[in-house]
């Protein structure tokens, strides 16, 4: 099919498109984001696959947003070389009509003539979708954003396969060939699992067989097991058999009887030996008592003589010990009186040393004393002056401020004086002659000028009286002048002075005094640091040890020194050393003469013992010999020998007639006749007792019925192992029949799929050389892609990869289809919006390439993209 | 006076018939006993003497206490004497079958002949020599004391023995316990009654085998009978009468097909005259038949099975040849037939180590189809 023009009018938002003119091969269909280059591509699905008449929320779906309309649509194609018209209108007056070659079609007809036309299977009602109703457009006709997902081949893949089967020819087995390799399959799996381990019924009678061939192996040895022991039993009759025959234990019982008198025999010499023996023995004893007695007697003799000897070599020692020591002891007394005297000469000595260090300590008391003395007496001298001129100090009372005040008060008066007398008349008396003045009745002398600051009535002599009236104040200042004067006087009064002078002299005379007195306290604190009752205490008992009395020897001592103590002191360490060593001398005297002292006293009391023990034995000696006397003794010795030399010949005679008899072996023969006898016995017993034994086990393994079980499990394992043989031949034969069934779909589907991969291998070329694209044979969607011999599953490849892949895909079947007579238009909405510019142009050429047969319409939203490609433009 | 007895040997019970499943196997073991009563009731009808069993009597010596209860009880119908003789399958062993059957107590007028000394049990009118086993294997001819075993002048003499006769049996009979030819003449017997051999059989002079009364294998040969003897004096001849006491027919049918069909195998199921549900048949087939033939031998085969007591087939020999026609029916195209081509080539080769997987391969594919209801 190859579309021609297309017309729709109102029609979602396109409220009329016309494209007309389309070409065989490349069309480019250029329309912006919204300009609903989407909705042509819904439209011409709707003209073709939905119902004309369809309504509910598909045919809302046609309608322009919030109108009410009539959406048709128009379009003109080629099919089989042939022109057709269809047009529909849907919702309201819905209307189809389909102009063929020579045919007219309206209506519902033209739904029916649509299907047939294209192969398709039109929805029993509601929406046709893709996948399901619209046949090989499907996948032909890809819709905006979905050209990287998978193929759709959906309701299409009838169509391709017919086209595949018209290329390599019938080659799958059709249902009858998936039946019979689902049933292959089956028995196949009733037979293995899936490691190709046997498994189900073929598993169990396995292991049945081998089941029973442990329980045949297990009866056998037990059956082998069984006869042995009833060989055994046999073996074990024959000879209990036997024995009864031969009669062994009876010759046996004789043989131990015979055995048995010969040892009695044997044991009569033996005691006859013994009672030989015996007396042997009690002579040879009674000999040896006599030759025991006699030594005896010739010990004591000897004994008595010895000790004779004993106590005069003890007596000759002791003498000597007792020389030795009568010097030591003069030694002793010696060094006795040499300690005596050195320890004297020692004491005095000490005594001197002592003497003169009490001098010296006595004069040094002394001389400390009369110091303090000194310093006691020069401190209570100062301490009674300080006190004085503390006295005087406190008698002073005036101070400083009383003086500044008395200052003050002397200036104010001097000041108001001045001031009376500047106002003051001044009257100066020129009298001729020695005329005199009064004034105020007192004389006055004239020669000295008088001032007047008050009324006064001067009679001057000769003249009269000439009454003054000083003005101006001045009596006012008089006042003033004899106010302060006054209060001067006052104060210098109440102060005890006569004057500020004297004030002044006093507050000077007061401060000399605490002066003093603060430089005598000072001096006393120099003189007593801690104080003078202290101070007179040290006096005190410094007195008392300067005043305790010497001894006599000290007293006696006239040059008391330093130097004097030291020779003294060497000669006491002279005398002290003297005294040691005579103390050493006297102690060595003194050991030397204890140990002599010992040595004597043992040395006599040894030969005291000599003598003690020379007695005794002379006593012994002599109470034996009044028992028996020494002749008595050898008399008897000689007897005695003699009994026990025959009984010594008797014994002999004894033994060597029980050595004749040879009572070992006799004794050797009885213990194998009884060993042997009771050998027989025991082997007897114990015969019988393991038959019985082995008899009892044989009738409980009888019951079981071993033979009877083997022989049945033999025929089970028989029968079982002829089965199991069947069964391989038929598991074997179950596998072989599966893998050559698969073996053989494999290979022809392999086979049908080779159309699809000699028109993808041009393509791909294009874009990606060395690589292919591996469809399922059944659903024929895209599996994998193959890029340098390495698979990778079409999901996991990028989605650029994958939309290139999916349209190469879809070009390359719908090259099948035009091979079968069926050139169908291939429709990309924007299918390549994820490919890099680069493979974009490579993309182009496969486009370019898949167009040279091919009718080829691309919508897309990118017109730059597609300027060059050099195909016809047209715009929504 | 005579001397009436029935001569058998080779009871073999306690024989398990473990190869075969079930109650085929059950009702085998359970008929050897019911035979063994079917003889004590014939002997108590025909008024014998003695019944004379040469051998055999249980499968081994090591049999369940319960087989060996249930022959004393199965013996019960017949009051006359049992003279029981060890063969080489019960052996009178130190211990055996037969010390078992004595600690269980035997009745009086059962004799296990254990040891080799004659039984005068008729009141002299009869003599029988036993020659009991008492090895499975004997290296010597147990029967020599019969030569000069003394009897008195009128008494028949009848020798009982088990063991194969030298030089006389057919084919490849075992050769051990060696029974000579001559032995019956030499020992001046009227009748020796011989056990081992399981098809009754005169072997030589007065010297016959009785075979087992019930048979128990597929063996071209006359079992399922017992020998009433009666002889009516020292040296008299014998006389003989075969009684058929057997209850089940053991038939081999070897059937080739050569037409491709597998009408040879049912027409030899159609022939057998016997009481079917008697019948243990064991069938071996060869020859070469079509997949559709094939698939109809195994559809008639499956309901022969029901009808006869036991049905072995042994198809090994019989091969599947696939007719263009089974193949075709399979599938002319697609990989169906590719499959079908493939197995057949290899089906073909008698080199390809599968061809036998091959061929049954063609078989289930065939019999799939088949059962698709195509």
């Amino acid at each position: 099919m190859q579309i021609r023009r297309i017309e729709i009018r109102d029609f979602r938002k396109l409220s009329h498109v016309l494209i007309e003119n389309l070409e065989d091969g490349l069309n480019v269909l250029v329309g912006d984001n919204e300009a609903g280059k989407s909705t042509l591509l819904a439209a011409l699905r709707a003209v073709l696959f939905e119902r004309h008449r369809v309504s509910g929320d598909v045919a809302a779906r046609m309608q322009p947003y919030g109108q009410s309309v009539r959406p048709e649509v128009a379009i003109e194609f080629d099919l089989g070389g042939k022109s057709w018209k269809l047009r529909k209108a849907f919702c309201q007056k819905p209307e189809a009509e389909l102009i063929g070659p020579g045919e007219r079609a309206t209506g519902d007809a033209v739904e029916e003539r649509l299907a047939e036309l294209f192969g398709f299977n039109p929805p029993g009602r509601g929406q046709s979708k893709p996948e399901e109703h619209q046949g090989i457009y499907g996948l032909l006709w890809v819709e905006q954003g979905g050209s990287h997902r998978s193929l759709g081949v959906g309701a299409g893949r009838n169509m391709i396969a017919s086209a595949l089967e018209l290329e390599v020819g019938e080659v799958v087995g059709g249902e009858r060939g998936r039946a019979l390799l689902a049933a292959a399959e089956e028995r196949r799996n009733g037979f293995w699992d899936k490691r190709g381990n046997p498994r189900g019924d073929y598993k169990a009678l396995r292991d049945e067989v081998a089941a029973l061939e442990a329980r045949q192996g297990d009866l056998t040895a037990q059956l082998a097991d069984y006869d042995e022991k009833i060989a055994a039993l046999e073996k074990k009759s024959e000879a209990l058999a036997r024995y009864g025959r031969e009669d062994h234990h009876g010759k046996a019982m004789l043989s131990v009887e015979a055995a048995k008198a010969a040892v009695q025999r044997s044991e009569k010499l033996d005691a006859a030996v013994k009672s030989a023996a015996e007396r042997l023995d009690r002579l040879r004893l009674e000999r040896d008592a006599a030759a025991e007695r006699k030594d005896a007697r010739e010990k004591l003799a000897a004994a008595v003589e010895a000790a004779r000897k004993a106590v005069a070599a003890a007596q000759s020692e002791a003498d000597d010990r007792r020389a030795l020591l009568a010097r030591h002891e003069a030694a002793a007394a010696g060094a006795e009186a040499n300690f005596a005297e050195a320890r004297k000469a020692r004491q005095q000595a000490d005594d001197r040393v002592r003497a003169m260090e009490q001098a010296i300590a006595h004069a040094q008391a002394a001389a400390l004393l009369r110091d303090l003395d000194e310093r006691l007496t020069a401190a209570e001298n100062a301490e009674a002056k300080r006190r004085e001129h503390t006295a005087a100090a406190e008698a002073i009372t005036i101070r400083k401020p009383d003086i500044a005040a008395l200052e003050k008060l002397q200036s104010e008066s001097d000041r108001a004086r001045l001031q009376l007398e500047a106002a003051s008349v001044r009257i100066a008396f020129e009298p001729e002659g020695a005329r005199g003045v009064s004034v105020d009745g007192e004389a006055h002398d004239a020669g000295e000028p008088l001032r007047l600051s008050r009324d006064a009535v001067l009679e001057l002599q000769g003249y009269g009286r000439l009454r003054i009236h000083p003005g101006g104040g001045v009596e006012a200042l008089r006042q003033a002048a004899d106010a302060a004067a006054a209060s001067l006087k006052d104060r210098l009064a109440k102060l005890g002075f006569a004057d500020l002078a004297a004030a002044r002299e006093a507050l000077a005379r007061g401060v000399s005094a605490r002066q003093e007195a603060d430089a005598l306290a000072k001096t006393i604190a120099a003189l007593a640091p801690q104080g003078l009752d202290v101070l007179r205490q040290s006096v005190e008992s410094q007195r008392n040890l300067a005043e305790r009395p010497l001894t006599e020897m000290a007293a006696a001592i006239t040059e008391a020194s330093d130097a004097r103590l030291a020779e003294l002191i060497a000669a006491q360490r002279k005398a002290l050393k003297a005294e040691q060593s005579a103390e050493t001398a006297l102690a060595s005297a003194r050991t030397g003469k204890e140990e002599a002292g010992r040595e004597a006293a043992t040395l006599a009391e040894r030969s005291a013992a000599a003598q003690r023990r020379q007695e005794a034995s002379v006593q012994d000696l002599t109470a034996a010999r009044a028992q028996a006397g020494d002749k008595d003794l050898l008399d008897a010795l000689a007897a005695a020998t003699d009994a026990a030399g025959l009984a010594e010949k008797q014994h002999a005679e004894a033994k060597a007639a029980l050595d004749a008899a040879e009572p070992d072996a006799v004794l050797l023969e009885l213990q194998r006749a009884e060993r042997a006898e009771r050998a027989i016995r025991t082997d007897i017993d114990s015969l019988t007792r393991d038959k019985r034994d082995i008899e009892i086990e044989l009738k409980a393994l009888g019951r079981d019925g071993l033979g009877e079980q083997l022989a049945e499990i033999t025929g089970q394992r028989d029968a079982a192992a002829s089965r199991i043989a069947a069964l391989h031949a038929e598991a074997a034969a179950a596998r072989l029949l599966h893998d050559t069934l698969a073996e053989a779909q494999r290979e022809t589907k392999d086979r049908w799929l080779g159309p699809v991969r000699e028109r993808v291998k041009p393509y791909l070329k294009l874009i990606q050389p060395d690589s292919d694209i591996v469809l399922n044979e059944d659903t024929l969607e895209i599996e994998h892609f193959v890029r340098k011999g390495v698979r990778e599953p079409f999901h996991s490849l990028s989605v650029g990869a994958r939309e290139q892949v999916a349209v190469i895909a879809r070009l390359a079947l719908a090259d099948i289809l035009r091979a079968s007579g069926q050139p169908s238009a291939i429709i990309l909405d924007d299918a390549l919006v994820n490919t890099d510019e680069g493979r974009l142009e490579r993309m182009h050429l496969v486009l370019q390439k898949a167009a040279q047969a091919l009718q080829v319409l691309v919508l897309t939203c990118r017109e730059r993209d597609f300027l060059q490609l050099g195909a016809p433009i047209k715009r929504i | 006076m005579g001397f009436r007895f029935i001569h058998t040997a080779d009871w073999q019970l306690g024989k398990p018939f473990g190869n075969f499943p079930g109650d085929v196997g059950a009702e085998l073991r359970l008929q050897r006993i019911r035979t063994v009563q079917r003889i004590a009731e014939l002997a108590q009808e025909r008024a014998a003497d003695a019944v004379l069993v040469a051998g055999d009597v249980f499968d081994s010596n090591e049999v369940a206490d319960r087989t060996i209860v249930r022959t004393l009880e199965a013996l019960k119908a017949f009051a006359g004497t049992w003279v029981f003789l060890p063969g080489n399958h019960d052996a009178a062993l130190a211990h055996s079958v037969w010390t078992r059957m004595r600690d269980m107590g035997v009745p009086d007028n059962v004799v296990i002949a254990d040891e080799p000394e004659p039984l005068d049990r008729w009141g002299g009118s009869a003599i029988v020599l036993p020659a009991p086993l008492r090895r499975r294997r004997e290296a010597l001819d147990q029967t020599e004391w019969f030569d000069g075993a003394a009897t008195p002048d009128n008494a028949i003499r009848i020798g009982l023995a088990h063991g194969s006769v030298a030089n006389r049996l057919p084919g490849a009979a075992e050769a051990s316990n060696e029974i000579p030819e001559d032995r019956a003449a030499r020992a001046g017997l009227d009748y020796l009654a011989l056990g081992d051999w399981h098809g009754a059989l005169n072997i030589a002079a007065r010297s016959w085998y009785s075979g087992t009364p019930e048979p128990d294998r597929h063996k071209a040969n006359q079992s399922g009978f017992v020998h009433l003897v009666e002889i009516a004096a020292p040296r008299a001849p014998e006389r003989i009468e075969t009684l058929g006491v057997g209850h089940y027919c053991w038939l081999r049918r070897e059937v080739e097909m050569i037409d491709g069909t597998c009408n040879a195998a049912l027409e030899a199921l159609a022939a057998l005259s016997d009481d079917h549900r008697r019948c243990v048949i064991q069938l071996d087939l060869s020859g070469t038949v079509s997949l559709a033939e094939r698939h109809r031998l195994e559809r008639e085969l499956t309901l022969w099975e029901a009808k006869l007591h036991h049905l072995d087939v042994d198809d090994r020999a019989l091969l599947d040849e696939p007719t263009s026609d089974d193949l075709d029916a399979i599938d002319t195209a697609g990989f169906v037939r590719l499959a079908v081509e493939r197995l057949r080539a290899k089906m073909q080769d008698p080199n390809d180590p599968e061809t036998g997987a091959a061929r049954m391969a063609l078989r289930m594919m065939y019999l799939d189809h088949v059962g698709q209801g195509n």
